[in-house]
């Protein structure tokens, strides 16, 4: 018996196998028919694998190859074919093709597996990835930049176009903590993790903010940001959530800078009512201003009569005449700020603009113990303007220094400079020793009304300005270089 | 000097009593009043007044009121208005009506009294004219008809004998008229009778 014996034995091993396997197996002749099948196979194609034996190879394997090609290609696989059930029903199958035995007794085995499942499944992920990368086209070719954030993670993806925002160096990986809250400006910072709460809680469906995002150079941008959450796991937390984030810095600042003008106009409005209320007031100051005037220059004219002026009387009778006057002036330029009432504009030598304050102010500044240094450019040109209107602003400028120092304990130096500066305009420079610019008005510190006086309308550094501006200058503030303020102002030179 | 008073009208009281102060610095007489209607029922100080000082926004009468008031009056006396509201139109309205001149409140003292002392120099002088001017008049009414037709005669440069043709009359009695005319207008000259009755209104 020996080899027989043992090549059945063998075979019934084979067979075993065979029957055993839950591969779907089926074995093909070279007529191109079946010649043994296993359960497995009857399984998968809901047929009695005893009735598969002489079928035709295509009716259970759409688009099979002929007899002849299969023998003769001899194909491993037989791949993403739609198979076919005999009930009809299609499923996506492949198969490992072996080939045993020769010549016309040559047989194919095919072990067919339904991987219907499987490449649904690969499909709409791929689909789905197709869908996304579209998504992402579209959003970036609107200037968004994106951001793909998983919550149990913590780890976010950003788009290249939101790291240009930024200006992130390089691709280190991130979590969303190094974005929000922490690029968040502080001021912004309560509203825009408010936006992200509202949404992750339900309570809003999407998460949409502006706010100021700090870049690597530490500066701040707007942007909007949005964002929704795109995947939630089975107790209804968020695990995933996508979003984009526009520039909108250069759309927000002109919106700014539209309200900005909106309260300029309100403003002038308020000022024009106060220039009613400066008319009335005018008339009621003006004619105590008269008497003061009038009283002190009697006075005056007594003591000239006397001869001597043994008391030294004279000098603070003569201020007094001359605050009178200088007080009846700012009383006429309040009003005529509003009504824009003519000016006397005459080529004006800004040196003497300034000594003339600093003698008016004198007094003034003796009282606070300020030490005023006067620091004056020779052979500046002169300013086409007008004198009263720039002792007023000097005059302003000057008084605020003193009142800044007044509580300082160090050194109270008022310093007024005055150059030709670079850009051809003749310069004036105010410098304080006091403490600088109060918080409650360093954003705008000559707006109208804002003031930091207790008995102060914040009006002076308002009208300080139009009067500069209306001479075709410029009045700004810069923090001094040990404490303390400077204001400037620069006027063109007279033609 | 005495004789020449300025008045001042001025409601604030405190701007009243400097403005008074002020003006009597110049060495000039001064009268206060708190409001047009006292100054219009003092005839006598209106009378010698050679400047008024006048506020323009007063209770009852304004100061261009007052202005308006005393132009029908017949007044010439020079006024210096000062105000506490600059308005232009105001302003202009009472330069147009012969203001003397316009103060803004408060002003320098010193430009104010120099119009004063203008002012009244100018009113003195016109007080002199108007005297003069009166008294010329009386003279020439003084003069019977044929005594001015003389006076024209001479006036028109003609000689008494032509003169005497004109009228009809005789030389003597030509002669005669002509030394009556120079004793009414006390007269020394024939130059100087020309240059009076040149210069009085007709």
């Amino acid at each position: 018996m020996g080899d027989e014996a043992a090549r059945e034995a063998c075979e019934v091993c084979y067979r075993a196998v065979f029957e055993a396997v839950s591969d779907p197996c089926l074995v093909v002749n070279r007529q191109g028919r079946i010649a043994s099948a296993n359960p497995a196979a009857g399984k998968l194609y809901g047929v009695d694998p005893a009735t598969l034996p002489g079928q035709p190879l295509a009716e259970f394997i759409a688009e099979a190859p002929p007899a002849g090609r299969l023998f003769h290609e001899r194909p491993e696989t037989l791949v993403a074919a739609g198979f076919q059930r005999i009930d009809g029903r299609h499923f996506i199958g492949e198969a490992s093709v072996a080939f045993i035995g020769a010549n016309e007794s040559e047989l194919a085995i095919l072990v067919v597996r339904d991987v219907t499942e499987v490449r649904e499944t690969r499909s709409r992920v791929e689909s789905l990835q197709a869908s996304e990368r579209l998504w992402q086209f579209a959003l970036e070719g609107h200037g968004d930049a994106l951001w793909d954030w998983n919550l149990e993670s913590g780890e976010i993806h950003v788009s290249p176009s939101f790291q240009a925002i930024i200006g992130w160096p390089d691709e280190r990986p991130l979590r969303g903590n190094d974005i929000w809250p922490a690029r968040i400006h502080p001021d912004d910072l309560r509203r825009a993790m408010g936006a992200f709460a509202a949404h992750l809680s339900g309570a809003r469906p999407i998460t949409e903010v502006q706010c100021r995002l700090r870049l690597e150079d530490d500066s701040y941008r707007w942007v909007a940001v949005r964002g929704k959450i795109m995947e939630r796991d089975e107790q209804g937390q968020a695990r995933r959530m996508i979003g984009s984030v526009r520039d909108i810095h250069d759309n927000f600042l002109s919106a700014e800078q539209e309200k900005r003008q909106q309260r300029e106009l309100e403003r002038a409005a308020r000022l024009i009512h106060l220039g009613e209320m400066a008319s009335a007031l005018a008339h009621e100051l003006n004619q105590p201003l008269t008497a003061l005037r009038n009283f002190s220059a009697v006075a005056l004219r007594r003591l000239d009569e006397l001869g001597a002026d043994p008391a030294g009387l004279r000098e603070p009778l003569q201020m007094i005449a001359d605050q009178a006057l200088r007080a009846g002036d700012i009383v006429h330029q309040v009003r005529g700020f509003v009504r824009k009432g003519g000016r006397v504009v005459t080529p004006v030598a800004i040196n003497e603009v300034v000594r003339s304050v600093r003698r008016l102010m004198q007094f003034d500044a003796r009282a606070h113990g300020v030490q005023c240094q006067l620091d004056l450019a020779d052979a500046l040109p002169p300013v086409l303007a007008d004198q009263g209107q720039l002792e007023q602003v000097l005059g302003n400028l000057i008084k605020n220094g003193i009142d800044a120092m007044s509580l300082m304990p160090r050194a109270r130096i008022l310093r007024v400079s005055t150059r030709l500066n670079p850009e051809g305009q003749v310069e004036v420079a105010v410098a304080d020793t006091g403490p600088g610019l109060a918080e409650a008005v360093r954003a705008d510190p000559f707006a109208p009304f804002a003031t930091t006086k207790p008995d102060g309308v914040g009006l002076g550094l308002a009208i300080c300005r139009t009067i500069i501006e209306n001479h075709a200058g410029r009045m700004w503030v810069e923090a001094g270089d040990c404490g303390g303020a400077t204001f400037f102002f620069s006027l063109p030179p007279a033609p | 000097m005495a004789d020449r008073l300025v008045c001042v009208v001025d409601d604030d009281d405190a701007v009243r009593l400097s403005m008074g102060l002020l003006v009597e610095t110049l060495g000039l007489p001064v009268r206060c009043y708190p409001d047009a209607g006292s100054l219009l029922a003092d005839e006598g100080a209106l009378a010698r007044a050679h400047c008024l000082i006048l506020d323009v926004r007063m209770p009852g009468l304004s100061g261009i009121g007052l202005q308006e008031r005393l132009l029908r009056l017949g007044s010439t006396v020079p006024i210096i208005f000062v105000s506490a509201h600059g308005d232009v139109p105001m302003v202009a309205r009472a330069m147009r009506e012969g203001a003397f001149d316009f103060f803004q409140k408060p002003f320098n003292e010193q430009n104010l009294l120099d119009r004063v002392n203008e002012a009244v120099h100018l009113a003195a002088r016109r007080r002199q004219e108007d005297a003069w001017q009166r008294d010329i008049h009386a003279r020439l009414d003084g003069l019977t008809q044929r005594e001015r037709d003389v006076l024209d005669g001479i006036l028109a440069g003609r000689l008494n004998k032509q003169i005497a043709e004109n009228l009809g009359i005789s030389m003597k009695t030509v002669e005669q008229h002509r030394a009556r005319v120079m004793e009414k207008l006390r007269v020394e000259s024939l130059a100087e009778l020309v240059r009076i009755v040149t210069r009085a209104d007709p």
